[in-house]
């Protein structure tokens, strides 16, 4: 639930993910062919799953709060109180095209060649993609610190 | 904090995390997977059935087909043996020159072609019949060449038109025949024999499919066009000897139980809301009644035309949960103070009750159409049984819908064409197959009966409603049709 729930715009949504994946997961059981992990051909579809289901819905990978991509180096205090669940939310309010770009890079571990395979778009729309998603997600736990503070 | 060190922090932190999953998540997943597959598997069988009671169709009829074959195939060969004997004993008769006059004209290709159908002529007739005319047509031959050939061609023109079906099997094996009466007609008897054993042989065989395509070609070359193409394999639907072409102008009345099966699409609705709709609506019954006229284009094929009624009904079940009911309660009381003196005392409360309510009825689809069908007829006349492929497509005029519906707020919803237009006036396009068993039991009456599968291709919502639906329905046609343009046979 927690990946769907990363690559989803709302909890709904999640539900729906989760839903279609785990359909899968019963009709190609048979496929798997234990040599890896279970839990990781799990996550795999369920991460496929949430890509097509964001693909029908065409993501977007535009450009917004350029200054976003300029904002300052946070300092290490700004993390130490971060739960998991705020850091979720965090994630969630991302853009779809930047959240899913660093979903696929930062926790799943692909390339950017991947990432570029899989959501049809070039390697360096991924890498661009990426560092702002990056820098939006600072500025919002810069922000969230501020607030706490 | 540098980039690297900020990933692996969130990924530290995100990797491993755990969400809540809803409530009855798993159940819902369940009755999804239970609901996909017969969807997926319905459609398959029936398309397997079909192509099964297609195949077994067309085999029935081409085995029947080889039957009438071989029986014009034997027939044709006795004729032969028959019509070698007098060709010879005319041959014996005439003088070397007349023989040779026989084979030169015999070289001329239209003179073949005459022979042919003369042959046609004889297998038609008796044999005596058959040595008659052979007998006239080696004397003709003799006598005057250009007048023979002038004489024969006339003839060609008049045996295609008294030609029928049946001989459209014959083609090859009589031009076989031609080539070899030619030369046994001007050649001894040496030469005749071993030939005729040799297509004797090939009958026996069964492998005159070789010689046939050969005979095929060089007919093709010399006989007009119309023949050519009943030589390259297509019929000339002719009616048999001695009867009008199949004229028959049918009234077709049917009824018809039916069931309808129904494909959702979510479009922009949550998916758990196909569920929803799905467990709230199941399918009942439904019925079609419909008059159609057919009228026959040639020898087995017919078109259909009509207009038609087609019912779907569904069932409406909706538990709604939370609903509250408030009922007042008037309590009076007397109170006795002293005798005389009685005071009524009215208490008013209310009692408020949560629970559910099951709200429950049918929704109807009525759909008024016109089915625009060809069918292909064939069977025995003798049993009385004929068999038809029916297809088409099946155009729809009007829909009237009406029912309730479950909302994506899970709230029950009545609809209609008129307010809550969910479903389109008009649904558009569906595709018909069928396949009829037609019992004769008057001269101008058949019954039958006709399963059938109705393949509607176009959507039923309305854009707004946020999902896609359709139905397709099978069911089976009992009806009685009456032919108006009886030919009498």
């Amino acid at each position: 639930m927690a990946v769907c729930n990363r690559y989803a715009n709302d909890a709904m949504e999640a539900e729906d993910m989760m839903q279609e994946g785990f359909i899968r997961i019963y009709m190609y059981m048979h496929q798997f062919k234990f040599e890896g992990s279970f839990e990781g051909w799990m996550r795999r579809i369920m991460v496929n799953v949430a890509l097509k289901i964001l693909r029908k819905k065409r993501l977007d990978f535009y450009e917004i709060n350029d200054k976003a991509a300029n904002a300052p180096r946070m300092d290490n205090y700004a993390f130490s109180n971060l739960g998991e669940a705020d850091l979720m939310k965090l994630i969630q309010e991302l853009p779809s095209g930047y959240r899913t770009v660093f979903n696929l890079n930062v926790i799943e571990g692909f390339s950017h060649d991947e990432i570029g395979k899989m959501l049809n778009i070039e390697s360096s729309t991924s890498r661009s993609q990426l560092v702002k998603a990056r820098k939006l997600l600072q500025a919002k736990i810069e922000k969230l610190h501020k607030i706490a503070v | 904090m540098d980039s690297k060190e900020f990933d692996k922090y969130i990924k530290s932190k995100i990797q491993n995390s755990e969400s809540v999953v809803p409530d009855g998540m798993f159940e819902r997943i369940m009755a999804e997977q239970n609901r996909r597959r017969p969807v997926a598997f319905i459609p398959k069988y029936l398309m397997v059935g079909l192509l099964a009671v297609i195949a077994a169709g067309a085999g029935y009829f081409t085995y029947k087909k080889l039957n009438t074959n071989n029986n014009s195939l034997e027939s044709i060969a006795e004729n032969k043996a028959i019509e070698k004997i007098v060709t010879e004993n005319n041959t014996s008769s005439q003088t070397d020159n007349t023989n040779q006059t026989t084979e030169n004209s015999n070289n001329s290709p239209v003179n073949e072609t005459s022979e042919h159908f003369n042959d046609n002529n004889l297998k038609n007739n008796n044999t005596q019949t058959e040595q008659s005319s052979i007998e006239n047509n080696t004397v003709n031959n003799s006598d005057d060449k250009n007048k023979t050939t002038k004489k024969n061609s006339n003839k060609t023109d008049e045996y295609i038109v008294g030609s029928g079906p049946e001989n459209d099997y014959d083609f090859g094996f009589d031009v076989v025949r031609t080539n070899e009466s030619t030369n046994a007609g001007s050649v001894s008897d040496k030469n005749f024999k071993p030939k005729y054993a040799a297509v004797k042989q090939a009958r026996n065989s069964k492998s005159v499919s070789g010689e046939m395509l050969k005979a095929n070609n060089k007919l093709k070359s010399s006989t007009p066009a119309s023949l050519a193409v009943a030589a390259s394999g297509g019929s000339i639907d002719c009616p048999p000897a001695g009867q009008k072409p199949r004229n028959d102008f049918y009234v077709e009345g049917y009824l018809s139980p039916d069931f309808s099966f129904k494909k959702y699409n979510n479009q922009a609705l949550p998916q758990h809301f196909g569920m929803l709709k799905d467990s709230t609506e199941s399918q009942m019954l439904g019925f079609t009644a419909g008059l159609r006229v057919s009228k026959s284009i040639s020898e087995h094929w017919l078109i259909k035309a009509g207009l038609q009624y087609s019912q779907i009904n569904e069932r409406f079940k909706f538990r709604s949960e939370g609903e509250t009911r408030i009922t007042t309660v008037i309590t009076i009381r007397q109170v006795v103070r002293l005798p005389g003196d009685t005071v009524y005392v009215s208490d008013t409360s209310t009692v408020r009750q949560t629970g559910y309510r099951v709200m429950q009825g049918t929704n109807t689809y009525k759909n008024f159409d016109l089915p625009v069908l060809f069918s292909y007829e064939f069977g025995h006349k003798e049993s009385g049984l004929k068999y038809a492929v029916t297809a088409g497509p099946i155009f729809n005029l009007t829909t009237k819908s009406s029912g309730n519906i479950v909302t994506k707020d899970y709230r029950a919803e009545a609809f209609d064409n008129k307010h809550n237009k969910v479903y389109k006036n008009n649904w558009g396009m569906s595709f018909y197959t069928g396949i009829s068993i037609i019992k004769n039991v008057s001269p101008k009456l058949d019954v039958f009966a006709e399963p059938y599968y109705r393949f509607r291709l176009s959507n039923m919502a309305n854009y707004s409603a946020g999902f896609k639906q359709k139905f397709n329905t099978a069911g089976i046609s009992f009806g009685l049709r009456y032919n108006l343009n009886k030919v009498n046979e």
